[in-house]
């Protein structure tokens, strides 16, 4: 293998196929499915296949394929998969753009992980973050340009930090950023620039507020864009912080209980992200927009670990990053058949949808489980290394911020649980049919590595104690079934037995009394025999919460980011007012105009 | 307070560009620059690059205005480069103003000075505006800034007429059209003379209009594409109007 072999399969191979699913009609996000199945399957042959390749054409450019980039491409690959597979069967408008732009997005992607030089870097992350912007586009005009707005501005941060490295280093190379040219007072420009230009594309307080936004567009789009698109943030957090900078040149800073000082006010901004995100997301009636909050909030537990820097502490950040690109596109495409299914958004206006769509509920029941951190799911894992990162330093406003954080993601996952799939059937809903076939395969395709890395953690420790090892960051203690750390750790074969001597318990108990199905009304009503009455109480849901968090809820950033927009835009509305359309007024600028020019040259010439 | 603010916030990024500006050298000895290197020749002149433009210059492509010689003849790929940048903004401003709600604005009607005005100097406009990419290899301006006064001349006609609005489909032709030209042009060099955008026509007499081969041509076809663009910016800026 050599790098135009690699480049060619996974940045020109989706390149090709977007250029080819333009044309394809109807059967675009088919053909597009074939290009990434393809770019998928050199992926899994690959593996252990790793190489840097160093192309010097008048600049050096590197592209490296070594166990970082696979981990991420394996997200990658598997997300933008079946969310073009669930876009085979959802009718979308104009398809052959979607797939075209999907994959450029793709491609981006891919060369975002690959490059192991700004240049390309900088390349691949527009173009990724431009099509993004198109497909955002797709839905609605505003809604791109609060997207824009923001995705300019991370790239404006990037191009700073970059041309400061490339300043005193005059290479772009990752490598060479750390050849001891750069002074080490210029560092923590760098990394704040870098961090924060990666951390928009997570949504990272208060960078957050394009999100909610740009994702309540097309659901197979969103999918990927929160799966596998905002996992890129993450990859280059962690790539500036911990393979340009490097652990040692991090400490040097001064650490705060054994935290770097510049990692340390990051963590707390990834905690007060997780906090806000997860208290917005309980509040939220669009389920869209729940979702939405509930990936802000969830990244915020990434950016967390990324910012503490303990071995424990990255592998949790790369374990969740790696759930949630599993769950959370999984609980998207749910959220999508949903609305392909019933044409709603609002949870409140849903219900029991659970009987009519029952593999749907599955697949969203255990992506649930695991985005809750229920005990048995690989989401579990990873929140508890992270809590324990935090709790063995002590770190008093990251950790509980953290758990409160986490008990708010019961909170909006029962929201979903209950508004949407339990309770009373709506009248209007009874015809709701299943969602078709390649939807269903969609969502089982990302089901699959939950439940595995649920029960065998080990196989993705092994994975991600590779990173650390090759970034010289330190290695995680675990074995196939469990992980274990100075304070604990946790064991899943343990959990999985209870699990199954629990279940059998149950079944037996259930076998032994035989139960009888009651109608729901029968239950609720006691037999009485109304025509028709709502019992499905989703509406104006978590009120008495709402109302204790009042105070708090009264201030958003949401609202400061328009009211500083409003107060400018008034403020040149005053200067705009020059513009009379009096044509008096215009002659007497231009006298003044004249006069000016006349006074100044004849000060300059004098 | 508010104005005060937005005054202050426009002054700064007025200096922030100033800034840029005055970074760029101005008036100083040609000498200091590097010698000219000929890609093709393969032979490095005894003078820096502008002594050498300035020197050689009218030899080399038959063009008087120097400026010219340089974007449309030295430079001439990199000013392709340019212009598919000008489309590449004209696109990105149609998508950023791109809405699919489209509320119609209500636009007051302009006053008779404007209106009589601007039935009156639009011709006239257009004419100068064509002139001076006609003239871009004897004279100063070019295809850009012709472009831009062709852009203007519309622009007068959205200001005097709530109601005017200029055909995208058509727009988009002659700018397709042009846009096609210059690729032809550098493509039919390629095909004589090896070498894209090589100036294959006679030199003729320099200062006749004539004169100078592809370039009035290249230039004619960049003053016709940057209208349009221009005028394209100018309407999707404009809105939906009643």
């Amino acid at each position: 293998m050599d790098a135009l072999t690699l480049f060619g399969i996974f940045v020109l191979l989706p390149l090709v196929g977007a250029l080819v699913s333009y044309f394809g009609k109807k059967y675009a996000p088919i053909i597009a499915v074939i290009f990434t199945g393809i770019s998928g399957i050199f992926l899994y042959l690959w593996y252990g296949n790793f190489g840097s390749y160093t192309i010097d054409i008048g600049v050096k450019l590197n592209l490296t394929f070594d166990i970082t980039t696979w981990f991420f491409m394996l997200m990658m690959n598997t997300v933008i998969f079946s969310s073009l597979l669930f876009s085979v069967s959802s009718k979308l408008k104009r398809a052959g753009g979607f797939a075209t732009l999907m994959l450029l997005g793709f491609a981006g992607a891919n060369g975002v992980l690959l490059a192991r030089d700004f240049l390309s870097l900088y390349l691949f992350w527009e173009l990724m973050s431009w099509s993004i912007y198109l497909l955002v586009l797709r839905t609605s005009g505003e809604y791109a340009r609060r997207y824009l707005l923001f995705g300019v501005l991370s790239a404006y941060l990037l191009i700073m930090g970059i041309g400061i490295i490339y300043y005193y280093t005059g290479s772009f190379l990752y490598a060479d950023a750390l050849s001891g040219a750069i002074p080490h007072a210029i560092w923590p420009w760098i990394l704040t620039f870098l961090i924060l230009g990666f951390g928009i594309k997570m949504a990272i307080v208060p960078f957050h507020v394009w999100a909610p936004y740009a994702y309540s567009s097309e659901q197979p789009f969103v999918a990927f864009l929160s799966g596998g698109l905002s996992k890129l943030g993450a990859f280059g957090i962690f790539m500036s912080m911990y393979s340009i900078a490097g652990i040692s040149l991090l400490q040097s800073f001064g650490t705060f209980r054994g935290v770097s000082l510049m990692g340390y006010p990051f963590a707390l901004l990834g905690a007060a992200t997780a906090f806000i995100g997860t208290i917005l997301a309980i509040f939220q009636d669009d389920i869209r927009k729940l979702l939405a909050y509930s990936s802000i909030g969830q990244l915020g537990y990434v950016m967390i670990g990324l910012g503490l820097g303990t071995p424990l502490a990255i592998g949790g950040a790369m374990f969740h990053a790696f759930n949630h690109a599993f769950f959370k596109s999984l609980l998207f495409l749910g959220a999508g058949a949903v609305i392909y299914r019933t044409g709603k958004y609002k949870i409140s206006e849903m219900g029991g949808l659970g009987y009519r769509m029952p593999f749907t509920f599955m697949f969203v029941l255990f992506a649930i489980f695991a985005l809750a951190g229920i005990p048995l799911t690989s989401g579990f894992i990873s929140k508890w290394m992270l809590y324990e990162a935090a709790i063995s330093r002590k770190f008093v406003i990251v950790a509980p911020l953290m758990l409160i954080a986490s008990v708010g993601a019961y909170l909006y996952s029962y929201r979903i649980l209950y508004g949407v799939f339990l309770g009373q059937l709506k009248d209007e809903d009874k015809n709701v049919k299943e969602a078709p076939g390649p939807m269903l395969a969609a969502m089982f395709i990302l089901m699959v590595p939950l439940v595995i890395f649920s029960i065998v953690p080990g196989w993705i420790l092994g994975w991600i104690n590779k990173i650390l090892v090759e970034n010289g960051i330190g290695k995680l203690n675990y074995t196939t079934f469990s992980y274990s750390s100075a304070i604990g750790g946790a064991n899943m074969a343990v959990f999985w037995i209870a699990f199954i001597l629990l279940l059998i318990f149950a079944m037996l108990m259930f076998m032994a009394k035989k139960a009888r199905v009651v109608d729901q009304y029968d239950n609720y009503l006691a037999g009485e025999a109304p025509p028709s009455v709502a019992l499905h109480a989703a509406h104006n849901y978590y009120k008495p919460l709402r109302d204790t968090w009042a105070p708090l809820l009264k201030h958003s950033i949401d609202r400061a980011y328009e009211k500083f927009s409003k107060f400018f835009a008034g403020g040149f509305y005053e200067i705009k007012r020059i513009y009379t359309g009096n044509p008096q007024d215009y002659a007497a600028y231009l006298g003044i105009a004249f006069l000016a020019f006349l006074l100044v040259g004849w000060w300059l010439l004098w | 307070m508010k104005k005060a603010l937005a005054i202050v916030l426009a002054i700064l990024i007025f200096i922030v560009f100033a800034l840029a500006f005055v970074k760029i050298p101005f008036g100083e000895k040609m000498s200091t620059y590097p010698h000219y290197y000929n890609p093709i020749t393969n032979q490095t002149s005894n003078m820096s690059l502008p002594q050498h433009y300035l020197t050689y210059g009218k030899n080399d492509t038959g063009a008087t205005n120097m400026v010219t010689a340089i974007v449309v003849d030295y430079r001439g790929f990199d000013t392709l480069g340019e212009v598919t940048v000008l489309f590449l903004a004209s696109t990105g401003v149609g998508s950023l103003m791109y809405v699919e709600n489209k509320v119609k604005k209500k636009v007051r009607r302009s006053n008779a000075v404007v209106e009589t005005g601007s039935k009156l100097l639009f011709g006239f406009i257009i004419l100068f505006g064509a002139y001076i990419f006609i003239h871009g290899h004897l004279t100063p301006g070019g295809g850009f800034p012709g472009g831009a006064v062709i852009a203007s001349a519309f622009l007068l006609l959205y200001l005097a007429y709530p109601k005017f609005h200029a055909k995208h489909e058509k727009l988009s032709v002659s700018e397709s059209i042009a846009g096609l030209t210059f690729v032809i042009v550098g493509l039919i060099g390629l095909i004589i003379a090896g070498y894209f955008l090589y100036n294959f026509l006679p030199f003729g007499l320099p200062t006749y209009l004539f004169s100078a081969g592809v370039i009035p041509l290249i230039y004619v076809a960049i003053g016709v594409k940057v209208g349009s663009e221009l005028t394209a910016i100018v309407d999707s800026m404009m809105g939906v109007r009643e």
